[in-house]
């Protein structure tokens, strides 16, 4: 409902849009509207331009360059959206609306903080770790996933630690990320994304040591300007919308159960 | 000499026939970043009840082949929350402003309409199509007796000029229209979305937590031309025509089925800027076929 939104819709150049990983790509834009204002946890609605898939999809910004001009997009195929997504060559146009979203709540963060990603959640932590870097307070850094691990180099340049787990073992700790996350109380705060499972463990986790907890949520979405009342999660009792009050919630507000 | 792009509903005149879908521009506020809303025939907003209503759990869209599930259920801050913060907003532009009014009984169709006594709003847009609440909504609308009694209900208690939006989850349309025509109705809007289902195969799970939902988009088009077709040549009322209108040639189609206004509903999701690129082709339309007049074109199919 606020007033003073700045989000844009045009058409940005795919500089490049290649597999990173298993069914993880990454697309970087030309995007000089945008590219100065990205806020940590903020996301794009990407345009697919086909007639049989109508809704745009939302992907968080993994990355924003605003000397050159250029936002990076890392997501994975799990759909036909996605799908069509990976299949646009780089040298055409996009179509996207953004940023949308509050962000993380970095501005309050004063220590050093646990970051948690699991999976393709991982990608918006980033550009939230180079964000706490830059001001002098370097997170520790922990990510989870399946199997294929992403972005770990780039986390390696602004974290002052990087703890890996895989569900198979291929890289660093086998297991879950929560495995590794021990001595909470060294934290000021967990900034977590990810699976609803994962987002919900480190909830508990955080409210039994008593630090707080942001997570960023994702949800099927029409509009992504908060019109449709599509995406919702339920705070305080009552249903909000993901895209105008999220994706980033404090875990004690939200329902992350449905 | 210039075009004449204005339409008549119900004495009310939009400065041209193009329309928002009540549930997908909310107030017009978010996409005003992207249009200018003085440029919209009339804004039809979101459905208001006289209470707040809480909505339906998530997952509540789903995206199917050229078209989309919601199940949103109407939630809403209730009649006296857009009043205060919605209202002034949508009051500041020449665009109309229609007002969808939900419930679950006629008393609270009565209510909600009380709530905007002495409130400056152009129309009311009765919602007794929605598919995705439980009592009232759909069941009302799709009961010839019971569309007639609650439209006649809030025709007794105000002076807003009242369009009956029809549901098209109905066996004959025609008779549903005919029945909000004789309980008084001013205009009519039609279609609202069809029930529909999507079930997610791996989780063997339907995709919307309630299950099923109402389908809108291009999907439903040849549907809804049809429906409006029929109703035209039925009944002595203006009508909005709607359902996956997306593109100029759409929205002339409903208006040469019978239409005198169009809306647009989930082509905003599409493309936020959809509704001024359909103005700009109708009024190229008009051009190129020497049409002076868009209420030339109202209705010719025979």
């Amino acid at each position: 409902m606020s007033t003073d939104v700045t989000q844009k819709f045009f058409a940005a150049k795919i500089l490049s849009n290649s597999e990173v990983a298993s069914d993880i790509f990454s697309m970087t834009l030309h995007a000089p509207e945008i590219a100065g204002d990205v806020k940590p946890g903020q996301f794009a609605m990407v345009y697919l331009g086909r007639g049989e898939m109508l809704l745009p999809r939302p992907i968080s910004f993994c990355d924003a360059n605003p000397a050159e001009g250029t936002v990076n997009l890392v997501y994975q195929v799990v759909g036909k959206g996605t799908k069509a997504m990976a299949e646009m060559p780089a040298g055409e146009n996009v179509k996207i609306l953004a940023p949308i979203g509050n962000g993380f709540f970095l501005d309050r963060i004063t220590a050093t903080p646990a970051i948690v990603g699991g999976g393709i959640g991982t990608p918006p932590l980033l550009l939230a770790a180079k964000a706490l870097a830059a001001k002098g307070i370097k997170p520790d850094v922990f990510l989870g996933f399946r199997s294929n691990s992403i972005l770990v180099k780039e986390f390696e340049t602004v974290a002052r630690n990087v703890y890996i787990a895989t569900e198979d073992g291929s890289h660093g700790h086998k297991g879950y990320v929560t495995e590794l996350l021990k001595n909470g109380n060294n934290y000021q705060e967990i900034i977590s994304c990810g699976p609803a499972a994962l987002l919900q463990a480190l909830k508990t986790y955080a409210a039994s040591i008593n630090i707080p907890c942001q997570v960023s949520l994702e949800e099927r979405m029409g509009c992504g300007v908060g019109t449709c009342v599509g995406c919702v999660v339920k705070m305080y009792g009552t249903f909000v919308r993901i895209c105008a009050h999220g994706p980033v919630f404090d875990a004690n507000e939200v329902d992350l159960n449905g | 000499m210039a075009k004449n792009l204005k339409v008549n509903i119900a004495g009310v005149i939009l400065n041209n026939p193009i329309v928002t879908a009540s549930g997908t521009f909310n107030s017009g506020k978010e996409y005003s970043q992207f249009i200018d809303l003085n440029k919209l025939g009339a804004i039809t907003a979101k459905g208001v009840s006289h209470e707040p209503w809480q909505g339906n759990p998530p997952p509540r869209i789903a995206e199917t082949h050229g078209g989309m599930l919601n199940a949103v259920g109407l939630q809403n801050y209730g009649a006296k929350a857009f009043i205060q913060e919605d209202l002034p907003f949508m009051r500041q532009y020449s665009a109309k402003v229609i007002v969808n009014l939900c419930g679950r009984t006629i008393e609270d169709y009565v209510a909600v309409a009380r709530d905007f006594d002495g409130v400056d709003i152009d129309l009311f847009e009765l919602n007794i199509s929605c598919p995705n609440v439980k009592a009232g909504g759909m069941a009302m609308g799709t009961d010839p007796k019971m569309a007639e009694e609650v439209t006649r209900a809030i025709k007794n208690v105000t002076k807003t000029p009242l369009i009956v939006k029809l549901s098209p989850n109905v066996t004959n349309i025609v008779e549903i229209a005919k029945a909000a025509e004789a309980g008084g109705a001013d205009g009519l809007s039609l279609i609202n979305t069809l029930l529909g289902m999507q079930i997610d195969i791996h989780r063997r799970k339907p995709i919307l937590g309630n299950k099923i939902g109402g389908l809108s988009g291009p999907a439903i088009k040849p549907v809804a031309l049809r429906m409006v077709y029929q109703v035209a040549k039925a009944v002595n009322l203006p009508i909005i025509g709607m359902g996956g209108i997306s593109a100029a040639e759409d929205a002339i189609e409903f208006i040469m089925a019978g239409a005198t206004a169009v809306a647009v509903g989930i082509a905003n999701f599409t493309n936020p800027r959809v509704t001024m690129e359909i103005l700009e082709g109708i009024e190229a339309f008009m051009d190129k076929n020497d049409i002076q007049d868009i209420n030339e074109i109202r209705g010719v199919i025979e």
